[in-house]
């Protein structure tokens, strides 16, 4: 299958199904019905540069590997530097971040991410130690796909899972079924997308 | 205790006595020209309860959007005052009538948002704003989710250290071992430690680094030196080590306005080193070159204020450099006279000694603040147009602009004021400034707002004096031992 046509088929699908695994992921603690409130309700957001980090730390890749547009320009420290809370002062005058997220952040942070859970998925099925999908791609069954989403959360989101939060994102796989010609790899990247761009992974 | 209000007050814990004496205009800049900006103190007067007074005076945000626009509930307190006397009022009805308009919207919601404006202000929040209320006075955490929502949180504020200092989040087998550490906050101050020698937090490009953006202002097209633009006229980098060298490893962050020698940066296997270095205006040209060489001599440094980027930026091609004071003013001690803020007028200001007309009404009301500011930067050359070399220090300077700006331009006295304190030149500026309440305040704030991510609450208030008090007391003006206290607040450690 073409690249483009596949990653417009796991955009479609994540569009669809990404609502409903943030929700359980927006509160970190198994659903809205379950957030906890904070009197002070003082959010951060991480820089793109410390969301990389975080990224390229959880999935085991170097953090120019992460994304590069064209594969020219790093995603995050040249492409989208502005985009994703950074600063330029000394050509764009741009001497703090944006103070707040411009329309085209999420695109932003979509897009880096899907290009880093894809080159995990691929290393780890061109051979050696598998970092995170091992376990699909040794034999794809429910039982392997809650590994995954338990690695996922653990490295990415350095938490232990809840049971709420993996049978969501196990579920993404039936949503996936009926328009993916490689569940496996769709699942797998679609999950890494949903936890790498959580609430929980974005904000502090 | 409330003082001198007009009207007795219903609420005994106020009570009366004393004299407001204030000066109010300015609060309201409709009443005069001549602005004070004391309406904050006087807002403190007849609410010492209120958390947005725990420093002794509430921001001008109390009332102001931006100087002189009305919030909302600024916009209620000026029809309040004196409904049928005709604008401009004068100050002297200002002063005496104030206080009965504050207490004539008590009970008006002016952001209805369902809390009186009295209880928003006792309370803590804006009465101005919808989107804050009270906080409840009762916190409820029930949730078994790992978070202690009701108070300071070690966890929460060991991930928060990790990501703010070091950049990145810690590991779950981080988190886990800080969570079975003996002594928290031990632990805590541990990572802060070595987050604090990050090349995230203090790195070439890093937070502290960009920190300075705002007082370099960098313009990569006049550059010199490395990453040199078209027409290079100096180089920002020997600020920007500076101001890093200043902040880190426990140094005294006064020398930013008062030290007398220069640093430089460079990038060693990934992490970057900052080097002191002192020469001589003619040294330093034999090293680096005409377009980079600092060529103040070294008796009449003075920091970052002497530096060849902020002369040639800020002064360029002026005799009486008004924006150079002003950014000093604005950068480094938190007062944008654009915004009326920290005026303090001269007796006798401005004496207008260029010619540029700022004598005029609508100019003195901060020219009176702003020129005896400025005098103590008029030695100092900028791009052109004086008498010495380029971004040197010259004592008869205005010599050079008796051409464009008049005979009476020479007799610009080198001497000034600031903060109402008489100072002979740039250096006792300097020292002055260092020294004041402002620049601690404007120092923590810097922090604060990199740190929280906004100015402090009206609930925090007291915790960031607090601050603002030990920079120059218990932290010996050490930013590290400020942040270290910092960590501990409840501002920054409670989810």
């Amino acid at each position: 299958m073409r690249p483009d046509l596949l990653l417009r088929g796991l955009t479609r699908a994540l569009l669809t199904v990404a609502p409903l695994a943030a929700l359980v992921f927006s509160s970190g603690c198994g659903g809205d019905e379950y957030a906890t409130v904070s009197a002070k309700a003082r959010v951060n957001a991480k820089s793109g540069s410390v969301w990389g980090r975080d990224l390229a730390n959880g999935l085991g890749l170097q953090e120019w590997e992460l994304c590069s547009e064209l594969g020219a320009y790093d995603c995050i420290s040249e492409a989208h530097r502005i985009t994703l809370g950074g600063v330029e002062p000394t050509v764009l005058g741009i001497d703090e971040p944006l103070p707040n997220a411009s329309v085209s952040a999420p695109i932003a942070v979509d897009r880096v991410a899907t290009s880093a859970c894809g080159l995990r998925f691929d290393r780890d099925k061109a051979g050696g130690a598998a970092v995170i999908f091992g376990p699909v791609l040794k034999k794809d069954n429910d039982r392997a796909r809650e590994d995954v989403a338990d690695t996922l959360v653990r490295r990415l989101l350095a938490r232990e899972s809840t049971k709420a939060e993996l049978e969501s994102l196990v579920a993404l796989y039936d949503t996936l079924a009926p328009i993916s010609t490689d569940l496996t790899r769709d699942g797998a990247v679609g999950m890494c997308v949903i936890v790498a761009t959580s609430t929980e992974a974005l904000f502090y | 205790m409330r003082a001198n209000l007009l009207l007795p007050s219903p609420r005994s814990r106020w009570g009366l006595g004393g004299a407001i004496g204030l000066s109010l205009v300015g609060w309201f800049a409709a009443t005069t020209g001549n602005t004070q900006p004391t309406g904050p103190a006087s807002f403190c007067e007849v609410y010492p309860d209120a958390p947005a007074c725990a420093s002794g005076e509430v921001a001008c945000t109390a009332c102001h959007t931006t100087p002189p626009s009305l919030n909302l509930y600024g916009a209620d307190v000026a029809a309040a005052l004196l409904p049928d006397q005709e604008r401009p009022l004068s100050s002297e009805l200002y002063t005496a009538h104030l206080g009965e308009a504050l207490l004539a919207v008590e009970s008006l919601d002016s952001d209805e948002d369902g809390v009186t404006n009295l209880d928003e202000i006792l309370g803590g929040s804006s009465p101005s704003d919808a989107q804050s209320t009270p906080a409840p006075s009762s916190c409820v955490d029930e949730e078994d989710d790992g978070w202690s929502l009701c108070g300071y949180d070690p966890q929460y504020a060991y991930k928060k250290v990790m990501l703010d200092f070091c950049g990145r989040s810690p590991t779950i087998g981080e988190r886990q071992a800080f969570a079975e550490a003996k002594n928290p906050t031990s632990a805590l101050h541990n990572a802060l430690d070595e987050c604090l020698d990050s090349e995230h937090w203090r790195g070439k490009h890093g937070r502290v680094w960009n920190l300075a953006n705002r007082k370099i202002g960098p313009l990569q097209a006049i550059k010199s030196g490395k990453d040199v633009g078209p027409i290079p006229l100096a180089d920002y980098d020997d600020d920007y080590a500076y101001f890093v060298w200043t902040q880190t490893d426990g140094r005294d962050v006064r020398l930013v306005l008062t030290g007398q020698t220069f640093v430089s940066a460079r990038v060693d296997g990934g992490v970057t080193v900052y080097e002191e270095w002192d020469r001589t205006p003619d040294e330093d040209f034999e090293l680096r070159g005409y377009d980079r060489y600092q060529a103040v001599v070294k008796e009449r440094r003075a920091g970052m204020l002497t530096h060849r980027w902020f002369l040639m930026s800020n002064t360029m091609f002026t005799s009486v450099p008004r924006t150079t004071a002003a950014q000093a003013y604005r950068a480094y001690l938190g007062y944008d006279i654009a915004l009326l803020e920290g005026l303090n007028d001269v007796p006798g200001e401005p004496a207008d000694y260029d010619s540029k007309g700022v004598g005029e009404a609508a100019c003195a009301a901060c020219h009176a603040t702003l020129d005896p500011l400025t005098y103590p930067f008029s030695r100092y050359e900028g791009i052109g147009g004086g008498v010495g070399d380029s971004y040197s220090y010259s004592a008869n300077r205005l010599n050079g602009f008796t051409d464009v700006d008049g005979e009476l331009v020479a007799e610009t006295p080198e001497a000034g004021v600031l903060f109402g304190e008489p100072v002979e030149d740039l250096i006792e500026w300097a020292a002055v400034a260092a020294n004041s309440e402002a620049f601690r305040r404007a120092t923590v704030l810097d922090y604060w707002k990199l740190l929280l991510g906004e100015a402090p609450r009206a609930t925090e208030q007291a915790e960031f004096s607090r601050l603002v008090r030990d920079l120059g007391g218990d932290h010996g003006y050490s930013v590290e031992l400020m942040l270290h206290d910092l960590i501990d607040m409840e501002a920054y450690g409670a989810p």
